[in-house]
């Protein structure tokens, strides 16, 4: 029957998408990729720009920016890839991580602030 | 004792012959009772010369319904073991009063709550809900196998030889006193040194990673495999909770990995993670461990809710009111159980404003969980209920549930868990859930797709003698423990001081005889049915006039499931073909594509075994082969690459041509 | 999709006659949510080291490793940065011959690739030994062993790419590159592309913010 589409990876291949990306955009990912690198590396070598907490921030936003680059010129991952799927399962995942990463670091520092230090604690770091 | 002990034996490391307790008499009747039940079911099988049929049918089966009934299996066989745990300790408690030591020394008792604990989370409830969704899922989207059959079967095993690992335990050697979620310091090194951590850590290891494997699976398989026609708001609630479940597991279980894992370095390579020294914090593992550990409160009891949906819809021969709402419901509730995690250790320290989110995100699980029960309600209203063993089960619950939901909402107001935290308020509250919607809806799901999986019914009677036990059973066992709670009386407590508690302990165990006799009872069913299978025969498949897809096909369900996959034009499928006048196709038929067995499920899973047990064991050597084995058994396993067959055409259209016999017969 | 929301579904036909192949149409859908859970196993670790990686217990800091040197050298790092970085683009460029069924071209880059990984796990090699040779290993303090575990389940998922080259360029050998080994070749450069996005997590929240002042 007609309708009833049937998904291969070979129809992948002429679609492009997860795995498949053409030269051209592997190029220009190595190059996006390598310029983000070197940028980190620079700020970090340099020492800070202002205080560590925006030093920081502008770290974190280079590496978010260096997964994203990865993600779209890389891995390919489009918004329809897998009728979608490897969308969706990316988006929770996301938010899985933002959710633990930010709740375990909101309530160390809480947690640290309100108990007798334990031994070997000796230097506090927020990061 | 650390590894590079010195008087560590290079062949055996520390196992010796005294990890054998010989001095218990408990455990050695145990143990004979176990050899036993062994050499009995050896020697039935070896009688019928079944050896073969099991390896082939059952053993290396990548069928799903056979998966998902092996898995509802192990975790009647550890329900079982469950039980034997929670009667001693009933015992116990209702003797060790004015003085009395009772009958279990601390060093036993310790070890029956954690492992009473880890049983019932890991090896009942989980391989219940799991085996449920295995049977379940693919028949009610209309598709034929899973996404990944081989990755189903190795799953099933690995769990059950996790399982085997904690009963293993039992006789050589210990098992953990730390609590079902071995908490540190306490489950350090440096507090128990012994190997019952350890057996506990590797139980809770391997079976975690089956249960990703298992999620991954049935996750594909709900997105990749459903019939024609099956849009998402056409999908059953039960399938819907099936999909937020297993993205459950995918998001959570990895927490679970890390935290096992980072003890375990701490007790077999001597890390500093959670110790008291050199920086560790144990409270990092409290944390992450319950960043997994309330989504695993969800995971268990979403698939429950889809189950009551389901009878409800069903055995009132209606479709379920407010379809939409209750898959917001059951997407909020996901979302929700992510956000909560700090009410398990509210005392930590954390302070006023982490605790207030916390306890505010709980309290609103409330709201859609509200939602759900107004649906089931509405739903009946005005329904022309019939009163099967699942709606029983299903109103039942209807009563607990309402009792457990609101007795944790008590609990998520962190003002209050100052109070009830580590008491048996708490206890008394999860039983009530545990019991009342978990462990019913799973017993209410046995009875109700027992005939697609063996093509007769279950006896109702028995049935319903098990419905009143467990209800009767369940109130008496747990409210007094609610009023031990209110008063104050701390959990995972072996003696008491206080006499006039003694009455409500006694109250408890009365009430645990009833539930045993609600266990006996669903016993003697399954016995009394397979006695009595020729009358109790489904002949039409649908026995329950059902709704939804698995109902259309033969009891018990062909191989393949369905020889025509099925287009789907509305919720509830199979109604709506009812409806219209669907006629069942009777000749036509072709041959069907279907994945072959295998036996690396289980050869990769034994292999897993004995690593685990090497480790635990500081026996190096065979830790090592065992590796390198199961390493070359996966390697080697990816050189398969024949993995699929025809169910030949003569094969299909005999079977059906049978159905259409039977059917005809049937007028 | 495969065979669901988009099928017009019309009518009172209620079967389907013709059958989808389903072989493998699950695999690179199931292999993505594999990497998914993969991500929270290292979220994980990183939550851990967020909440340890400040306990150094009197031990080595990533500044200052006891003797008044940095125990974090960038230098290494910033090779082992470049070495992930262009072994995922050889992995991709193995992808790009893979479809143009160009399997001797394929494999060499794919065998590019497996030896930039050897070449990255020597550099974590050495600084492991380093770092142990001042007395900072996985056992001194809560920190290293937050350091470590990341640093060696890197590592880990770097070798089990190096096997699954290995084994992949054998089937390859044995069974050409059909539609299985096809799926196995996107797979392993999935694989192997998040390898080097989680080698930027750990370059940027271990080392480089490591060594802020
Ligand atoms: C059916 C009758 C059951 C009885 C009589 C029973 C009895 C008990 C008792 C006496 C305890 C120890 C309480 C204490 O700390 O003093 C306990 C703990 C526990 N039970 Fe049950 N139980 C039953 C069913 C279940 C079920 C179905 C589950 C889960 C699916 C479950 C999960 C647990 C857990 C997680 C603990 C905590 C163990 C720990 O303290 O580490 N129980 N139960
Ligand atoms: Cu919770």
């Amino acid at each position: 029957m007609s309708n009833h589409p049937e998904v291969h990876v070979h129809e992948h291949a002429d679609a492009g998408g997860l795995g498949y990306g053409t030269q051209q955009s592997y190029l220009t990912g190595l190059g996006l990729a390598a310029a983000l690198s070197a940028a980190a590396l620079g700020l970090a070598a340099v020492g800070s720009i202002g205080t560590i907490q925006t030093t920081a921030l502008i770290l974190t936003a280079i590496a978010i920016a260096r997964v994203y680059i990865h993600a779209v010129f890389f891995l390919r991952i489009r918004s329809t890839d897998e009728g979608g799927w490897t969308a969706i399962t990316t988006i929770f995942t996301l938010i899985t991580v933002v959710i633990a990463m930010v709740g375990s670091i909101w309530i160390m520092l809480h947690q640290e602030i309100n108990m007798m230090p334990m031994p070997g604690t000796d230097a506090f770091r927020g990061m | 004792m650390s590894p590079d002990t010195p008087h560590l034996d290079p062949i055996f490391g520390r196992l010796t012959l005294d990890a054998i307790p010989f001095q218990e008499p408990i455990l050695l009747g145990t143990f004979a009772v176990v050899v036993l039940l062994g050499i009995v079911v050896v020697g039935v099988v070896a009688y019928f010369n079944a050896w073969g049929y099991l390896w082939r049918e059952w053993i290396t089966s990548v069928d799903h319904k056979k998966i998902g009934i092996m898995y509802i299996i192990l975790a009647i066989v550890m329900l079982v073991r469950g039980l034997a745990d929670a009667v001693m300790m009933r015992l116990q408690q209702a003797m060790a009063f004015n003085g009395a030591d009772g009958y279990l020394p601390a060093h036993h008792y310790d070890q029956i709550f954690t492992a009473h604990g880890t049983i019932m989370i890991f090896f009942v409830a989980t391989p219940l809900i799991v085996g449920v969704m295995n049977f379940v899922v693919p028949l009610q989207i209309g598709a034929r196998d899973v996404a990944f059959p081989f990755l189903n079967n190795i799953g099933f095993w690995l769990t059950t030889m996790a399982a085997m690992l904690v009963n293993l335990s039992l006789f050589v050697g210990e098992f953990s006193q730390a609590g079902w979620v071995g908490e540190p310091p306490l489950s350090g090194l440096a507090d128990l040194p012994g190997v019952g951590v350890d057996y506990y850590l590797w139980a809770l290891q391997i079976s975690g990673v089956a249960t990703i494997i298992g999620g991954i699976n049935l996750l594909a398989t709900i997105m990749r495999m459903r019939a024609p026609g099956m849009t998402f708001m056409r999908m059953s609630i039960f399938t819907w909770s099936s999909l937020c479940v297993n993205a459950l597991i995918v998001l959570s279980f990895p927490f679970l990995t890390i935290a096992v894992s980072l003890l375990t370095l701490d007790r077999l390579i001597g890390t500093h993670f959670f110790t008291l020294d050199a920086g560790g914090n144990p409270m990092a593992y409290v944390n992450l461990v319950w960043v997994w550990g309330h989504p695993e409160v969800y995971i268990l009891v979403l698939p429950a809710l889809g189950l009551y949906s389901e009878f409800v819809a069903t055995f009132c021969s209606k479709r379920l009111f407010g379809y939409n709402s209750m898959v917001v419901a059951l997407v909020s509730i996901c979302v929700i159980g992510f956000i909560v995690w700090v009410h398990h250790f509210f005392t930590m320290g954390s302070g006023a404003s982490v605790n207030a989110f916390f306890g505010i995100a709980t309290a609103c699980v409330a709201i859609p969980t509200g939602v759900k029960v107004y649906n089931w309600l509405f739903t009946m209203y005005r329904g022309r209920i019939r009163f099967e063993v699942p709606m029983m089960w299903t109103i039942s619950f209807m009563f607990v549930f309402l009792l457990g939901g609101l007795t944790g909402v008590l609990n998520s107001i962190p003002a209050a868990d100052y109070v009830l935290h580590n008491g048996m308020m708490v206890v008394a509250h999860f039983h009530n859930v545990a019991i009342g919607a978990i462990t019913f809806a799973m017993l209410a799901a046995i009875d109700y797709w027992f005939p697609k999986a063996f093509g007769f019914r279950l006896e109702p009677f028995w049935g319903k003698v098990a419905v009143w036990s467990w209800t009767i059973g369940f109130f008496v066992a747990w409210m007094p423990i609610y009023v031990a709670g209110f008063v104050g009386v701390t959990r995972r407590t072996r003696v008491f001081d206080d006499p006039s508690l003694q009455p409500l302990y006694i109250i408890a165990a009365i009430g645990t005889a009833i539930i045993l006799v609600g266990v006996v009872a669903f016993l003697i069913q399954i016995y009394v049915s397979i006695v009595n299978r020729k009358a109790l025969r489904d002949v039409t498949g649908d026995p329950w006039g059902g709704r939804t897809l698995e109902w259309s096909i033969a009891s018990p369900a062909p191989d393949y499931n369905f020889a025509f996959t099925p287009v789907v034009h509305d919720v509830d499928a199979w109604a709506d073909m009812k409806a219209r006048g669907y006629k069942r196709p009777t000749e036509g038929f072709k041959a069907i594509h279907m994945p072959k067995n295998t036996a690396t499920g289980i050869i990769a899973s034994i292999l897993v075994f004995i690593f685990a047990f090497a480790v635990i064991w500081y026996m190096w050597w065979v830790a090592a082969i065992s590796f390198l084995l199961l390493l070359g058994v996966l390697i080697g396993h990816t050189f398969i690459y024949d993995r699929s067959f025809h169910i030949p055409e003569d094969v299909v259209t005999r079977t059906e041509n049978e159905r259409t016999r039977l059917l005809a017969q049937q007028g | 999709m495969a065979s669901t929301a988009h099928t017009e579904v019309k009518g009172d036909n209620f079967h389907v006659t013709e059958e989808p192949h389903h072989e493998g149409h699950s695999t690179v859908i199931g292999f993505w949510i594999f990497l998914m859970q993969d991500m929270l196993l290292f979220c994980g670790l990183f939550a851990i080291f967020a909440w340890l990686g400040g306990h150094y217990a009197n031990g080595p800091a990533p500044l200052d490793d006891g003797t008044g040197q940095p125990l974090f050298h960038l230098t290494p790092v910033a090779i082992n940065t470049v070495i992930m970085m262009v072994s995922a683009f050889t992995c991709s460029m193995g992808m790009v011959n893979i479809r143009k069924e160009n399997v001797g071209a394929a494999l060499r880059f794919f065998g590019i690739t497996a030896l930039l990984g050897l070449g990255f796990l020597f550099m974590q090699y050495r600084e492991a030994v380093n770092m142990a040779a001042v007395g900072a290993t996985i056992q001194t303090s809560a920190f290293l062993a937050s350091f470590f575990v990341i640093i060696f389940t890197h590592c880990l998922h770097v070798i089990a790419g190096l096997v699954w080259f290995v084994v992949l360029a054998v089937q390859i050998n044995l069974h050409g590159l059909d539609d299985a080994n096809e799926r196995r070749a996107v797979c392993f450069s999935m694989f192997w592309n998040f390898l080097d996005i989680t080698w930027v997590i750990v370059f940027v929240f271990v080392y480089l913010m490591g060594v802020l002042k």
